[in-house]
């Protein structure tokens, strides 16, 4: 049977808020228990179920092994380059907000966009030789924002976790990281830029490009997008 | 791949310049080559992780390998060492009909002759003739001088203040361009306060006003820019803004500077013509380029005087050689004096020069 493969985050606030999207739709997802990572939509046989990582959807998602599924834009925006070539994003689901923002210490009184802050680069770079340190796990979108800034003096310093620590533990000078009320990035003594927001990112529904739908999958994707 | 014959070939005319053959790292340490090219070469790099934990990538040119052999190996002698070498670079795809992620270079990396001017023209001569040797066609020059805007911009008669805020772009067109648009225009952001407060006290009372600033507000800062650092730029943006703008024939002539690209000759002559009149003599400059020219055949040759090289570290004499029928350079090379200081933290400031050929794209495979 063709199936549609329908990927969803596989646990907590976000795996909810997308039940109660689904919901919405008339269907309504069902597992057997909340510890296990395999579900189903009640009487809906041709949608298998994926409950995954946010990121491994996103990935799924470009390499066509997941056919729809819901995680943040910011993920499929990272993790590939081609992405609007690779998956449709169909609809932005109001929830799961969170912005790609810039944070630098509070105590840069002296820099309040990027411009300042190509310019704090160029003469780190001039006078320490060594080049401004983004901590961040954004390597793509930081790239691609810097360089749409025309900023060429920085270093990404690879950052899985904690990444607002990064600059008073002496990891690196300025951070690239998701905030949803920017109460992290205070707390840890950063500002964001005035034009330092690299995405406005919430929890969308994408349909893979990779791969072609027939008719069959076309109906059931319809069903599902709604 | 390259026909054996073809890059022995390519190998004896390399070898007539002198030199011994090397051995470079496939794999570099990911940081030194970031540090040193960017994030910009990032996407274009192919990493690799040690068992060790650490960062590595493939090497992506001859000259970084080659530098750093230099300076664990011959560095501390501090004498002539010449370097030759052939091996594959790695790049991820930037131009769509040129699809290769592995291709070789072979070249000569050329350290501490402090007979530069012959060195230069010796390099490009070897390189030209390796090309030669295996082409027949014509083919076309571009001569260039990766220290010659910021040389201009050092001994231009402008304010200081302009002069430090354009000196730190002058190895980037774009932002040198956007920094002269910002330092032409009249309609200038007020100071803050704060910052306008600094411009008449000296650099240590500046700092102190910082850091109270930051203490009351309690705000942070860390080791790196600290409120020394913070309080000079303050200043410097106060300055800017309190500094009348650049004159409209500075920017005139700079701007007709950066636009030279003619026969190598009239380009010199043009440029240095144009440097007297912002108050540059470059006439010293125009003898040794002269002098450079009178060694090479100019045929099919430009120089352009604001074409900077694919990597930044090219700070003087620079060239790319083109077959008609290809965009990308057949080789490419110059000088780059402060590489082994920048590579070596310091440690040892020594003069070099080096040049790869592209043999696929010479050979048209």
């Amino acid at each position: 049977m063709k199936k549609i493969i329908l990927a969803l985050p596989s646990k907590g606030r976000l795996k909810e808020q997308c039940e109660e999207w689904l919901k919405k739709r008339n269907l309504v997802l069902k597992q057997s228990n909340d510890r296990n990572y395999s579900a189903y939509i009640d009487g809906k046989d041709d949608i298998e179920i994926r409950l995954l990582s946010s990121s491994e959807i996103a990935k799924g998602l470009l390499s066509g092994e997941i056919h729809a599924g819901i995680t943040g834009e910011d993920l499929v925006r990272e993790q590939s380059s081609n992405s609007y070539e690779l998956v449709d994003l169909v609809a932005g689901l109001g929830f799961g907000r969170a912005d790609v923002v810039i944070g630098v210490p509070d105590g840069w009184i002296d820099v309040e966009n990027m411009a300042d802050l190509n310019e704090v680069a160029q003469e780190m770079r001039k006078f320490s030789g060594r080049r401004l340190k983004i901590a961040t796990k954004y390597t793509r979108l930081t790239a691609s924002y810097f360089e749409k800034h025309n900023i060429r003096d920085y270093r990404i310093i690879y950052s899985g976790g904690a990444t607002e620590g990064a600059p008073s533990n002496g990891i690196a000078d300025a951070i690239v990281d998701i905030t949803s009320t920017g109460s992290t990035l205070i707390a840890n003594n950063l500002k964001m830029l005035d034009d330092g927001l690299i995405l406005q990112s919430q929890a969308c529904l994408f349909v893979s490009k990779v791969i072609k739908f027939d008719a069959k999958r076309k109906k059931l994707l319809q069903e599902i997008i709604g | 791949m390259i026909e054996l014959a073809k890059r022995d070939a390519i190998k004896q005319k390399l070898a007539t310049f002198g030199g011994e053959w090397v051995d470079l790292p496939t794999f570099l340490p990911a940081e030194t080559v970031l540090e040193l090219a960017g994030e910009a070469l990032r996407s274009r790099l192919y990493f690799a992780t040690a068992p060790d934990g650490r960062e590595l990538c493939l090497r992506a040119d001859l000259t970084i390998p080659a530098a750093l052999h230099y300076i664990e190996n011959h560095a501390r002698e501090n004498g002539k060492k010449t370097y030759l070498c052939s091996g594959k670079v790695f790049r991820a795809n930037e131009i769509s009909d040129y699809n290769a992620h592995e291709f070789r270079q072979m070249g000569i990396e050329h350290f501490g002759d402090k007979d530069e001017q012959n060195a230069d023209v010796s390099l490009f001569l070897a390189i030209n003739d390796a090309c030669k040797s295996v082409n027949s066609s014509k083919f076309n020059y571009e001569f260039f001088d990766g220290g010659l805007i910021k040389t201009i911009l050092k001994n231009a008669q402008i304010d200081d203040v302009w002069r430090e805020f354009l000196l730190d772009t002058c190895y980037d067109l774009l932002s040198l361009k956007s920094r002269i648009e910002i330092a032409t225009s009249e309609d200038k952001q007020k100071p803050s306060a704060l910052a306008q407060s600094l411009v008449d006290v000296s650099n240590d009372e500046a700092t102190e006003i910082v850091t109270e600033v930051l203490q009351i507000a309690k705000l942070k800062t860390h080791e790196a820019r600290g409120a020394q650092e913070i309080a000079k730029r303050l200043k410097q943006k106060a300055m800017r803004a309190n500094t009348k703008a650049l004159n409209a024939d500075f920017v005139k002539n700079f701007m007709a500077i950066l636009e030279i690209n003619d026969v190598p000759l009239k380009a010199i002559e043009k440029i240095t013509i144009m440097a007297k009149k912002i108050g540059v003599d470059l006439s010293d400059w125009l003898a040794i380029w002269r002098d450079k020219f009178e060694k090479i055949d100019q045929d099919n040759a430009k120089f352009i005087a604001a074409k900077f090289g694919r990597f930044e570290y090219y700070d003087g004499f620079a060239f790319d050689i083109f077959s008609k029928d290809n965009e990308r350079a057949i080789a490419s090379g110059g000088r780059y004096n402060g590489l082994i200081l920048q590579l070596s933290n310091g440690e040892f400031d020594i003069c070099a020069v080096g040049a790869v050929i592209r043999p696929q794209i010479l050979l048209g495979e």
